[in-house]
């Protein structure tokens, strides 16, 4: 229960922080909310050489407008996201979904880019950063880049992020006037999903014009329920059109099977919890 | 936990079993794994797992158990243990070939154990971990078989010969067959991407004249086999310098840059391994545009994994910058799959009993005053 010595660096500004990650060694973990690193970091499954904490950079926290987009700092806690009159208007399904993260203490700590970072299948926020169509603000000794949610999740708990660089920001595309809602099955109030599904639909005279649906924890990434959104593009919004095109959401997916679900299970979860985000979202 | 992974190699089965039983050339094939020592049927090594924040490092030791030549089928028991004591790890690998006209069926069964915590973390992706693992595995095995025997033929050929003319030589070979085999591996991991056939194109390329550059080394090494490296090596410079205009006819940029780099380098031992190491990268980083999403198949190239012998082989990690790791995709990231039910550690729970935990000594000292306060309330109501 007590982890392994380390060295521990705590920058004030991402530039000092790149120098950190750089010169800690073979073995550097960057420490955001600690939500995940520390619980494991304790039980010794890693024992990290060096942790760089960023929660001194006051430059990766916060929300602000930049044009057509929103940029939320990789820093920004949970709880802060849910607070923020920015994502409230033009993020909503993130606050929706955030609402549903562990507990109260965990989201006080534990953060949307550390969330990100981390690519927990089973965690919230990162599908609900792909089916917003997200874009991952990268910054390394070199330079910054900018990767899409849909390139960033590369595997279980593996992102495109490389050695040495630190996800900064996170520019989600300003949307109003879509409905939104997150679905989410647990079993324990602040447990991970078993399968949860994150909807936005833009309505346009009676007819859905545009959806998105991200899938959590179907698959070793998030995924985006694509048949589900070309069946619903320019169907009518009515409940047995969307019942009709939430039976594609388990189409390609491959979950795994665990004591909280079998795979099939799961695959079924994915079409009942579709129906209600989308029944939801559409506000009918 | 069983985990059962098939694959089909265009070699007839005979050959496939030779090449299945040199544990050598096998144990790269394991992401992750390296061996520390072979004797006999018998071999020791590592075996590293990194899954997101978790790393483990299991070693141990591993041996045939069966070779049953007649029925083509090979058993490897192999059992290891983490460095830092978080559990144990066995693996009963089995592995059947069967003929399909010239080319071969591999079926690979194996039973795996994993004790400890990791077995109890993860709600239940150690057993998609451990598929992926073995997918990797017989993905990089089919390469090595299908390249054929050729390949290796020629890499020992290469080394062989070299051995007696000095370290330059072998080292040239190595590096050569290195980037031949990475560019076989970008090859078959460019896939069929929107520009997976330039690709392909590209690294058939960059294996030409890598295999070029390795025949014409062990072909000029023959002959010097009694001269000083020095000279040996001059001459394979020369050797090498021509192969690639020969054996490369125009082809996309990338070839061009890279295969004269990886001859160019021949004499000089570490810029040999540098400009392979560069070299793998750049086919790795062409093989990544063209697979755009999809993450390369193969995993990332590992550079050195040359012909046995070569005193000077590259070092695992070349020096150039983390070859290996530039690559988003299936590194060597994690080793063992799970046992049959694990319990999983639910973290939040983990979280949740440490706070009892602290919780605890005040607890106790609270229960000890009470006591003490009804002992005197007691005390003083006798008196």
């Amino acid at each position: 229960m007590i982890p392994a010595p380390f060295a521990y660096a705590r920058p004030s500004t991402v530039d000092e922080a790149l120098q950190a990650v750089a010169s800690g060694g073979e073995d550097v973990k960057v420490l955001a909310g600690g939500q995940s690193l520390i619980p494991v970091m304790r039980l010794r499954l890693a024992a990290p050489e060096t942790v760089v904490d960023l929660t001194r950079v006051a430059e990766l926290r916060g929300v602000r407008e930049e044009g057509d987009a929103i940029v939320i700092g990789a820093m920004t806690t949970h709880s802060d996201v849910l607070s923020d009159p920015l994502i409230a208007r033009y993020a909503p399904l993130l606050a929706q979904a955030t609402e549903t993260v562990a507990d109260r203490q965990v989201r006080h700590r534990g953060t949307f880019g550390g969330a990100l970072a981390h690519a927990d299948p089973a965690a919230d926020v990162p599908g609900v950063a792909l089916a917003l169509d997200a874009e991952m603000v990268i910054a390394g000794l070199s330079g910054r880049r900018t990767v899409p949610a849909a390139e960033f999740f590369v595997d279980y708990l593996t992102t495109a992020l490389e050695e040495g660089e630190l996800l900064v920001e996170i520019r989600l595309p300003k949307r109003e006037g879509w409905g939104t809602h997150y679905e989410k099955f647990n079993r324990v109030a602040q447990a991970w999903s078993i399968v949860a599904v994150a909807a936005a639909v833009r309505l346009e005279g009676g007819r859905i014009a545009e959806a998105r649906v991200g899938l959590t924890n179907m698959g070793p990434t998030p995924l985006r329920a694509t048949g589900v959104e070309a069946a619903l593009t320019g169907a009518d919004a009515t409940a047995e059109a969307i019942a009709a095109a939430a039976e594609h959401a388990a189409e390609g997916t491959s979950p795994s099977s665990d004591l909280n679900a079998q795979a099939d299970y799961r695959q079924h979860l994915a079409t009942v919890l579709t129906r209600r985000a989308l029944t939801a979202a559409a506000g009918l | 936990m069983q985990l059962e992974n098939s694959f089909t190699v265009p070699v007839p089965i005979d050959e496939a079993w030779r090449v299945l039983l040199d544990i050598e050339r096998i144990a790269p094939c394991m992401p992750g794994a390296a061996l520390d020592s072979v004797d006999g049927d018998d071999f020791t090594g590592r075996v590293k797992v990194k899954l997101g924040p978790i790393n483990l490092t299991y070693q141990g030791k591993a041996s045939f158990i069966e070779k049953d030549e007649a029925a083509h089928r090979a058993v490897i028991d192999a059992r290891g243990k983490d460095q830092r004591g978080n559990g144990t790890a066995a693996a009963v690998v089995t592995a059947t070939l069967a003929a399909a006209g010239s080319s071969t069926r591999v079926d690979v069964l194996t039973d795996l154990n994993i004790t400890g915590r990791p077995a109890q973390f993860g709600r239940g992706v150690m057993t998609d971990v451990g598929n992926k693992l073995l997918g990797q595995f017989a993905d990089k095995l089919a390469a090595q078989l299908g390249e054929g025997d050729a390949q290796g033929d020629a890499d020992r050929a290469a080394a062989a010969p070299a051995g007696p003319s000095g370290p330059a030589a072998t080292a040239a070979a190595t590096v050569t067959g290195a980037v031949e085999e990475v560019a076989t591996s970008a090859e078959q991991a460019a896939g069929n991407g929107a520009g997976g056939q330039a690709v392909k194109k590209v690294a058939a390329g960059t294996k030409k004249a890598a295999a070029a550059a390795t025949d014409k080394i062990s072909a000029t090494t023959e002959p010097d086999a009694d001269t000083p490296a020095k000279k040996a090596a001059a001459k394979k410079t020369a050797a090498a310098k021509t192969a690639p205009v020969k054996a490369v006819p125009p082809l996309p940029e990338k070839t061009e840059e890279s295969a004269p780099a990886a001859t160019e380098g021949a004499p000089a031992t570490i810029d040999t391994t540098q400009s392979a190491a560069e070299i793998a990268v750049a086919a790795m980083e062409a093989n990544q545009a063209a697979a755009g999403t999809a993450p390369a198949a193969s995993g990332p190239p590992k550079a050195p994994s040359g012909p046995p012998g070569g005193t000077t082989a590259p070092p695992p990690r070349p020096a150039t910058g983390a070859p290996v790791r530039s690559v988003p995709s299936a590194g060597p990231r994690v080793i063992t799959p799970p046992q049959q039910e694990p319990e999983p550690i639910d973290l939040l729970e983990v979280a949740g009993g440490a706070a009892m935990a602290r919780y605890a000594a005040p607890a106790a000292g609270i229960a000890w005053a009470l006591l003490i306060l009804l002992l005197i309330i007691r005390r003083s109501r006798t008196h």
